[in-house]
């Protein structure tokens, strides 16, 4: 029996991790049979991904890699090398390749390996399994072929990310002397991972406009809230080298005029700030600033819509596609410290922007963005006919009427296989039913619809069997998610599916990173997924409380501090004094309600609640906790209607209350 | 979205509303109205009346301290001065409502760490009538993690042999307790060897060669309830504890490195071999988790349905029980029993993993260094025993939801060393905090049949104080859009904030006054690993 698995990612070194240990299992136990077991790898990049949950026991070759006490862990992704991977697993047949088609009724891949043997070798399977991942999208990019890259030699103007392959062109990109800055499109995980690269790189100034068509950072896996939590203790890590000048340029954009020192009236920093503003200002101020409490503030009126000189910018989600940056729990000040005194970068966050036309240096004019549609495009025509572009210049023209003069520009507008399964398929491609984005549609066994033999894993493939099924659960482009479906298909692949019952993983969705200091819990379908259009609108932009938590107003009501001293039925309690605050807010359709609990700073928990039940919840920083709590309800379905409001309240204490 | 118990036919939540009612209207009193049927008893004790609620067939009778009823009392004035938002009951109204249970006897009596829960509170002790054909049997009055326990074994080293080693001590037994993953072989992951382990409980630990036969003396139903049949625990459930055999679980569950700080009974301590200041112990607290919460769930459900069949009526949703001998009872107790034996395997696995680590630390066997399990206790269970009551010896099905069973001197169930001592309760109070041993007594048997405290649960920080505060532009704001900012309902104001309240020191003293158990020895932890 042969097992090929094709892809070096996490899905396919899952796959092939599991297929190992189960194999020496039964190496262990039985007698080997004479005709062998045999399993290939083929991966395309010298470089594999392994992927491990953080504190699990994964080295164990006993361990039953998709067995948890939790759904919910983080998971790591390591590189390895050709070497560490042989040695890993020395039963497997590692081939460093390309699958340049597949044929089903022979069942044999046809594989043309690297450089500089580029040998075209032919593979038989009796299960094979495609792990092939996918590629970026072209996103509002006019067409696919704007990805490739011209002739030498220009540099290259439009780049898309994919992995880490990709980031080391990243960073010889930023030390062109001629690359002075750079745009980004995007606001997911890969495209948040980029510019804390573009932004953390030492050396000279490098300007990076970073294009969000939502409302806040983080869009895929965070809420308005969340975000607004945690952007401040981003802003809070900044350092400044001298008194009283920020190291870091604050650009204004409508007037494109760099300011470089921001004085306001002469006041005394050493004054003690008398109004409530000011008292919430300084309750604010990034740490080890001396800047004084109105240079914050100068900059947070304008943080929303302009630029924010965020140095440092420290976003570790460990979410997205390994191998851009480390972000080791140890370690992560000294970083910082050594970069404070580094030149300066000046990121500017562009928020609720499309863009709208595209323009190299060899284009007359300008082009239309790709992603519109219908009417949209067709105004868009009409408006960018009359539109100058600036000719020998890179442009893009954002829906503002803005243009902005780019050198470099980074696609980071997720991903899509439609590109590389029409590759690996070959002619094959007809007989394999496909998903979205051109995805893999699988059965509950991972089986490539309509095929026996043949499985998919990882991105490449689309779960939406599991989705109609299993309702707390939804498809990401995780890690996470790629590593347990690779263990599942590796299960499904040796028919051991039914006796390990090992689709437990894919009951509810269960995903925990960290965005810089605070941890991320998501459960079930914490955004509103699958609810519908208006609730996944609610839950992702509901800003009022958003707004409370980031500019730390006095007017937050809830649980107060009991040292607190003033007469409350007549005053309102200082900000410091008002622990957190719950909602709750019941939508006019269905029978659902969303609960909150906010502690400024501190933590941020919500809970989407179907029926009476709780069907998604989102935790930050300390409310992680209770994630283990919010897992067994959900998982167990327990109707929580009659604590109504009272879910959320600290004095319940509802890991006691459920136990 | 569709209905999930139709769709899969294994496991659900409780239905939104019965076709028959069979729960009692909330009264609506005042704080003074319900203090007509609270009296106090003793400096420990106080009566709730019947009449507090509707149908109470007993009274209602709880432990506290003069610190501890302030916020027993403070509580329920909350709830009655309130607003009324939220559903939350306060524990007194709680501990009343069991006391409106069929078949329940006596009394339904509260520890003094008691606090809300889901039906019962959490420290309620209620026993049924085995031979009354009404009685009933509640999920809600065993909590969702079954079998959640405290387990301690002793050790021969004292606190200079492992100073110097605590930090590798701790990280190598969080290597080898999983925290996820069963360890190589010893730790069963196929569905088959779960089934037995559901079946036999201890009895499947000794035979795959981890647990020592003495082992099984010195815990609670040998660490096997002989009800338990395997079939009745849904294959749901199953799913949700098979990752989770042979582990610490997550949550508020640990393992920890404890010193004995102080003995208060030494005579006791000797017997339990732990008589020594600055002996190490090792106290595992773990239950049944995923599997267990899945197990009262699939019976909630069950029980809801039979409810009207049955023509049970209860004053709380949350009540939701079956007859005893219906075949709803019967199969929440063989499904709970199995739920049980898991959480006994669970634990086994965890003393062998200790041992082995202690003995390869130090070098020697865990024979030599007197491993031995002093007592294994449990404080979410149901069991059957008898006890006498009104001079009469009865069979009951007696409920304890976090807590525990405290037997006394000469009590047949207990080993044979403890005789004279009586039944070690372990305390376990939340990770990091100290902990203690204690032991049954007499008075305990005769008032809460045999049962005292569990532990304080989670240390509660500063009990909050709330405030209807008065509206603000912005909470207009956010009222217009729909928002209600329910300004958590006013409780617990107290006077003085302390700075942790029901702490385990302050219960197990309330106990030991109230004579239901003695102080044996303290503990005070070195080192935790937490799942």
């Amino acid at each position: 029996m042969a097992f090929v698995v094709v892809g070096g990612g996490v899905a396919g070194v899952s796959v092939i991790s599991e297929l190992h240990r189960q194999l020496q299992r039964q190496l262990h136990r039985h007698t080997p049979s004479p005709s062998g077991q045999k399993i290939i790898l083929v991966s395309p990049n010298a470089t594999l991904k392994m992927a491990t949950h953080k504190d699990g026991d994964a080295n164990d070759s006993d361990a039953n890699d998709n067995s948890s006490i939790s759904l919910l862990k983080e998971v790591i992704v390591d590189d390895l090398t050709v070497q560490e991977f042989r040695k890993r697993f020395p039963r497997v047949d590692l081939y460093i390749g390309t699958v340049t088609s597949t044929s089903v009724a022979s069942k044999t891949l046809s594989v043309t390996l690297l450089p500089p043997s580029l040998l075209t070798i032919s593979i038989n399977y009796s299960k094979l399994c495609f792990c092939v991942g996918a590629s970026p999208s072209s996103g509002p990019l006019p067409s696919r072929s704007w990805l490739s890259p011209p002739p030498p030699p220009s540099p290259p103007f439009i780049h898309s990310i994919r992995d880490s392959h990709s980031i080391s062109t990243l960073k010889s990109l930023t030390n062109l002397p001629s690359v002075k800055r750079i745009a980004v499109i995007g606001n997911g995980g890969i495209a948040m991972e980029v510019v804390h690269a573009l932004t953390s790189r030492v050396n000279d100034r490098l300007d990076v406009d970073w294009i969000v068509r939502d409302k806040f950072l983080g869009h895929t896996l965070l809420d308005a809230t969340a975000a607004a939590m945690i952007l401040p203790s981003l802003e809070n890590r900044m350092r400044c080298r001298d008194d009283n000048v920020p190291s870091n340029a604050f650009i204004d954009s409508s007037e494109d005029v760099v300011v470089s020192e921001i004085v306001v009236d002469g006041v005394d920093t050493a004054v003690e700030p008398t109004s409530k503003k000011q008292k919430t200002l300084e309750h604010l101020q990034p740490h080890g600033s001396s800047l004084g409490p109105y240079w914050f503030d100068k900059f947070r009126a304008e943080s929303r819509t302009k630029g924010s000189p965020f140095t440092n910018a420290r976003c570790a989600c460990h979410s997205c596609r390994p191998g851009f940056f480390c972000m080791p729990n140890g370690g992560v000040e000294d970083e910082m410290e050594e970069k404070v005194d580094e030149g300066g970068r000046n990121l500017k966050i562009i928020y609720e922007r499309k863009v709208m036309g595209f323009k190299r240096k060899t284009d007359e004019q300008f082009v239309v963005a790709g992603d519109l549609n219908g009417s949209e495009r067709e105004e868009v025509l009409e408006k960018i006919k009359i539109v100058e572009g600036n000719k020998g210049k890179n442009q893009i023209l954002l829906d503002s009427g803005e243009i902005l003069n780019v050198d470099a520009l980074i696609i980071a507008c997720g991903v899509d296989s439609n590109h590389v399964l029409d590759s690996v398929l070959g002619a094959s491609k007809e007989i394999f039913s496909r998903g979205k984005n051109g995805t893999l549609k699988v059965s509950k066994q991972m089986k490539c619809l309509g095929h026996t033999d043949v499985f998919a894993a990882g991105d490449c493939c689309d779960l939406g069997e599991f989705e109609k099924e299993n309702e707390l659960f939804h498809q990401m482009q995780l890690w996470s998610q790629a590593k347990i479906e690779g263990t599942y298909a590796a299960h499904c692949m040796l028919g051991l599916d039914e006796e390990l019952m090992s689709d437990f993983c894919f009951e509810m969705f269960a995903h925990q990173t960290t965005f810089l200091d605070k941890r991320v819990a998501l459960l079930g379908l914490f955004n509103g997924q699958k609810m519908g259009g208006k609730l996944n609108e609610f839950v992702m932009t509901e800003e009022g409380l958003a707004k409370e938590v980031s500019e730390g107003g006095a007017e937050i009501k809830g649980l107060v501090d009991p040292t607190c001293e003033i007469d409350m039925a007549r005053e309102t309690p200082p900000p410091d004094k008002i622990e957190s605050i719950v909602s709750t807010k019941k939508l006019a359709e269905g029978d659902i309600k969303v609960l909150t609990r906010v502690k400024k700073n501190k933590e941020y928990v919500k809970c989407i609640v179907s029926g009476g039940r709780v069907v998604g919840a989102m935790l930050v920083g300390e409310a992680v906790d209770l994630a283990d709590t919010m897992e067994q309800i959900m998982m167990s379905r327990i109707n929580v209607d009659a604590l109504d409001f009272d879910l959320l309240d600290d004095n319940i204490e509802i890991d006691e209350y459920f136990d | 979205m569709a209905s999930f118990a139709e769709a899969t036919g294994d496991c659900g939540a409780p239905s939104t509303s019965p076709t028959v009612s069979t729960v009692r209207p909330r009264i609506v009193r005042t704080y003074e109205e319900h203090m007509k049927y609270i009296k106090k008893l003793t400096p420990n004790s106080w009566s709730i009346l019947p009449g507090f609620v509707p149908g109470m067939s007993v009274p209602g009778t709880f432990y506290v301290n003069s610190r501890l009823e302030q916020l027993m009392l403070s509580e329920l004035r909350q709830s009655c001065d309130g607003t009324g938002v939220g559903g939350f009951i306060p524990a007194v109204t709680q501990i009343a409502n069991v006391a409106a249970l069929p078949g329940i006897v006596k009394s339904s009596i509260a520890m003094p760490d008691v606090h809300s829960g889901y039906g019962f509170s959490i420290g309620n002790v209620a026993a049924f009538d085995m031979n009354d054909k009404d009685a009933i049997v509640s999920p809600g009055g065993v909590g969702f993690d079954i079998n959640c326990g405290v387990r301690l074994l002793r050790t021969n080293l004292f606190e200079g042999d492992i100073k110097d080693v605590k930090e590798q001590l701790a990280q190598s037994l969080f290597d080898h307790i999983p925290v996820g993953v069963g360890s190589k072989g010893v730790i069963p992951t196929s569905p088959g060897d779960l089934d037995s382990a559901l079946e036999l409980g201890m009895d499947w630990s000794l035979r795959e060669g981890y647990a020592w036969a003495e082992d099984k003396e010195h815990v609670e139903e040998y660490g096997r309830m002989l009800q338990a049949d395997p079939r009745k625990v849904s294959k749901r459930a199953k799913k949700r504890g098979l990752p989770q055999l042979g582990t610490l679980g997550a949550g508020n569950h640990y393992c920890e490195i404890q010193i004995v700080d102080e003995v208060h009974d030494q005579k006791a301590a000797n017997r339990m071999g732990i008589g020594a200041r600055g002996q190490v112990v090792v106290m595992i607290h773990s239950g049944s988790r995923g599997l267990g919460h899945q197990v009262a769930t699939d019976s909630l459900v069950e029980m809801e349905r039979a409810m009207a069949r049955d023509g049970i009526t209860v004053n709380d949703r949350q009540l939701a029980c079956a007859k005893i001998h219906s075949t709803e009872g019967q199969n929440y107790l063989a499904a709970m029993s199995a739920a049980a034996n898991f959480a006994w395997v669970n634990r086994s696995a965890m003393t062998f993993l200790a041992r082995q680590t202690f003995a390869k630390m130090f070098d020697s066997t865990p024979d030599d260094l007197d491993m031995h399990v002093v007592y294994d206790v449990s404080h979410n269970i149901a069991k059957v025993e008898q006890h006498v009551v009104d001079d009469q010896l009865r069979t009951l099905l007696v409920h304890r939801k976090g807590a525990t069973r405290a037997f006394p001197p000469h009590h047949p169930l207990i080993p044979v060393d403890y005789q004279f001592t009586g039944q070690p309760v372990l305390i376990g109070g939340t990770m990091g905090t100290c902990s203690y041993v204690l032991s049954g007594t007499q008075k305990g048997m005769d008032t809460t049949f045999g049962s005292t405290c569990h532990g304080a649960g989670r240390a509660q920080s500063r009990a909050k104080s709330r405030r209807q505060l008065s509206y603000t532009d912005v909470l207009d704001n956010l009222n217009r859009k729909g928002i209600s900012i329910r300004v958590a309902s006013p409780k617990l104001v107290m006077e003085e904030a302390p700075e942790s309240y029901k702490d385990v020191t302050e219960v197990v003293n309330t106990c030991h006054d109230a004579g239901i158990s003695k102080k044996v020895v303290k503990l005070r932890p070195v080192a935790v690993v937490k799942g």
